[in-house]
């Protein structure tokens, strides 16, 4: 497969950052809230990464929930394929080029998981608190339209 | 429906990171042995 090109303002949140969004209001929402709140950033899921946290989030909830959360998601990210047998967080980001991916997973976000996916892609795999506290939305946009950060331009509520 | 609306009925439970995790682990266990299969 041919990777893609790096999209410095593409993110993908795994399963798990994905339902503590909806269920703990906490550094995921920031994190999420922070992406969903600038139209020139894109957040990158494919349908085994939804599947996956639509089901954690009808067995924690209920199924109505799940479903209307799955029906929002999926009007605010750009959809990716990959194999079925990949793990849905690291395809996505690597088929999409995102440059982000959030996860609470300790093997993910290890400095020696970063080391083993960068020969392949430019991606940054952090934890949600990390993510909110290094992230610096007006520099990203200095840096990739060069004129002055015009600040959050999406009502995300 | 909206994110508010979406936060405001999660808020009715009271679920920790920590259930989260367990649950996505045992979910992609679960999922795991049946492409196996």
């Amino acid at each position: 497969m041919t990777a893609v090109e790096s999209d410095p303002a593409g993110v993908v949140a795994d399963a798990d950052v994905l339902v503590a969004d909806v269920l703990c209001d906490g550094y995921a929402r920031e994190s999420l809230l922070a992406v969903r709140s600038h139209s020139w950033m894109t957040l990158f899921a494919s349908e085994h990464l939804l599947a996956d946290a639509e089901a954690v989030l009808a067995s924690l909830t209920d199924e109505q929930l799940a479903s209307d959360w799955r029906a929002q998601i999926e009007s605010e990210s750009e959809r990716i394929e990959h194999p079925p047998g990949d793990h849905p967080a690291l395809a996505t980001a690597y088929r999409s080029g995102a440059a982000h991916l959030l996860s609470f997973d300790d093997q993910l976000t290890s400095a020696r998981a970063n080391l083993s996916v960068k020969p392949h892609l430019t991606l940054s795999v952090r934890p949600p608190d990390a993510f909110a506290r290094l992230f610096d939305a007006a520099s990203l946009y200095e840096s990739l339209f060069d004129e002055p950060y015009p600040g959050p331009d999406i009502d995300v509520r | 429906m909206g994110w508010d609306d979406l936060y405001e009925r999660a808020a009715e439970y009271d679920i920790s990171l920590e259930a989260i995790e367990q649950e996505l682990s045992a979910h992609r266990k679960e999922t795991t042995e049946e492409e196996r299969q």
